[in-house]
């Protein structure tokens, strides 16, 4: 029996686990917010988390470091040693067989990230790997919707993609997701939106000293591994795509921000794009990204290795953002793959 | 006349033409004038038309298009990417 209910990537989750996910009791019907565009999501779709038994494939055959996946009949299934055996079964249903003395909190980790991710590339979603966030609509400058577009950080790990979401908090910004971004597209306006996902960002200490106080007094947020998961202002509305930022750690002495266009733009949004060897088609992929973010205005971040330039960062996102806002909140696709 | 191979995926962007192997995973990527020069050659123009719009769009000299085209398109064909079947 279900205990709990979750709303994140545009699924209404029924869980008899406990997760790290928004309830959908907070979550507002789309549409129900003049400021926000509606859209086409797939938001009668349910699935359902249940605990039970996954039988041991031992030949499963995609390893994802010690995690072993595949495909097994209509399922896939992941073996993950030290938390559970998952099984997705009709892209609807998860299965969950918890591994004798594993915490709940470790097995309900790989689901909010891993398997969730996974049902959306099933489903033909396109999931990026990164932090988004969207403006708040009360404080737009041109008297009408304001800033309701979304801005995605996309990077290697370390990059700082979940530093600069939570810095842009302090100017208004809602966390939309972390981790994990899933990228709708709309069949009637041909918006490419991004679908509320976990708007928990996860700090670094040094970060959250900066962002929010001293860790030490925070212990109950520590992840176990190195980071604080902190909540701050977040959004459950799906909003526009209107910019990517690729974060990168640089040599150089200042900050620098500079358009990508083209194939080094859509080369670099597939470095992460979420996929599993195996279990996704790589054209299916770059066919998705294609679609949806050729026309998103795309930067490079080059931020100095040995200088803190957060602050810095944070006004010239919200400089290209206004400057973006008084354009246009976000283009028609044009981009086509054939 | 050349036609793109089966497996191949093309997107423009930016108006710059991107190629995805499917077999590979490999993706290679075309500049302004490498992107309509195959543009134009997919659309079954003839090459010596191709090479003269070229000379007239970018105002370029009609030899080193004239090289460029001949590099790109066997590069193409070498990579199987796109497919000559008129041989």
């Amino acid at each position: 029996m279900a205990e709990h209910l979750y709303s994140a990537f545009g699924m209404r989750i029924r869980s008899e686990l406990s997760l790290a996910l928004p309830s959908a009791a907070n979550v507002k019907t789309p549409g129900s917010d003049p400021t926000v565009l509606t859209f086409q999501t797939p938001a009668a779709w349910m699935v359902d988390i249940v605990t039970g038994p996954v039988p041991e494939y031992p030949d499963l055959p995609n390893t994802l470091g010690k995690i072993r996946y595949g495909r097994a009949g209509d399922a896939i299934i992941f073996d993950v040693p030290w938390a559970a055996r998952y099984s997705i079964e009709g892209g609807s249903r998860i299965v969950v067989e918890r591994v004798a003395g594993a915490r709940e909190d470790f097995t309900g980790l790989y689901i909010s990230g891993l398997i969730l991710a996974t049902m959306l590339g099933a489903r033909g979603s396109l999931a990026l790997h990164g932090s988004a966030v969207v403006g708040s609509a009360k404080q737009g400058s041109t008297g009408n919707t304001g800033r309701t577009g979304c801005l995605v950080f996309i990077g290697d790990k370390g990059a700082g993609k979940s530093t600069t979401a939570a810095a842009l908090t302090a100017h208004g910004y809602r966390i939309l997701c972390d981790d994990v971004i899933p990228i709708a597209s709309d069949h009637d306006t041909h918006h490419s939106l991004v679908l509320p996902g976990i708007p928990l960002p996860k700090l670094l200490p040094d970060a959250y000293e900066k962002l929010i106080g001293d860790p030490q007094e925070a212990p109950h947020l520590f992840d176990g591994v190195n980071k604080y998961q902190v909540s701050l202002p977040s959004s459950d509305e799906p909003a526009p795509l209107r910019m990517i930022f690729a974060l990168e750690i640089s040599e150089r002495a200042e900050l620098r921000i500079e358009p990508i266009k083209g194939a080094a733009k859509i080369q670099r949004v597939l470095q992460n794009a979420m996929s599993l060897q195996g279990l996704d088609d790589p054209t299916s992929i770059f066919t998705r990204c294609a679609e949806r973010l050729a026309s998103v205005p795309c930067y490079r971040v080059l931020r100095p290795a040995g200088k803190n330039c957060l602050d810095e960062l944070a006004d010239a996102i919200v400089a290209l953002d206004r400057k973006a806002e008084t354009s246009t909140v976000a283009k028609p696709v044009t981009g086509e793959a054939h | 006349m050349i036609t793109l191979n089966k497996m191949v995926r093309k997107t423009t962007i930016d108006g710059e033409i991107v190629l995805l192997d499917g077999r590979s995973g490999a993706y290679f990527s075309l500049n302004e004038v490498g992107s309509r020069m195959l543009e134009l050659s997919l659309q079954h123009v003839d090459k010596e038309a191709v090479i003269m719009a070229l000379v007239d769009e970018f105002d370029a000299d009609e030899a080193v298009i004239r090289k460029d085209f001949d590099e790109l398109l066997i590069t193409l064909l070498t990579k199987e990417l796109i497919i000559d079947y008129e041989g």
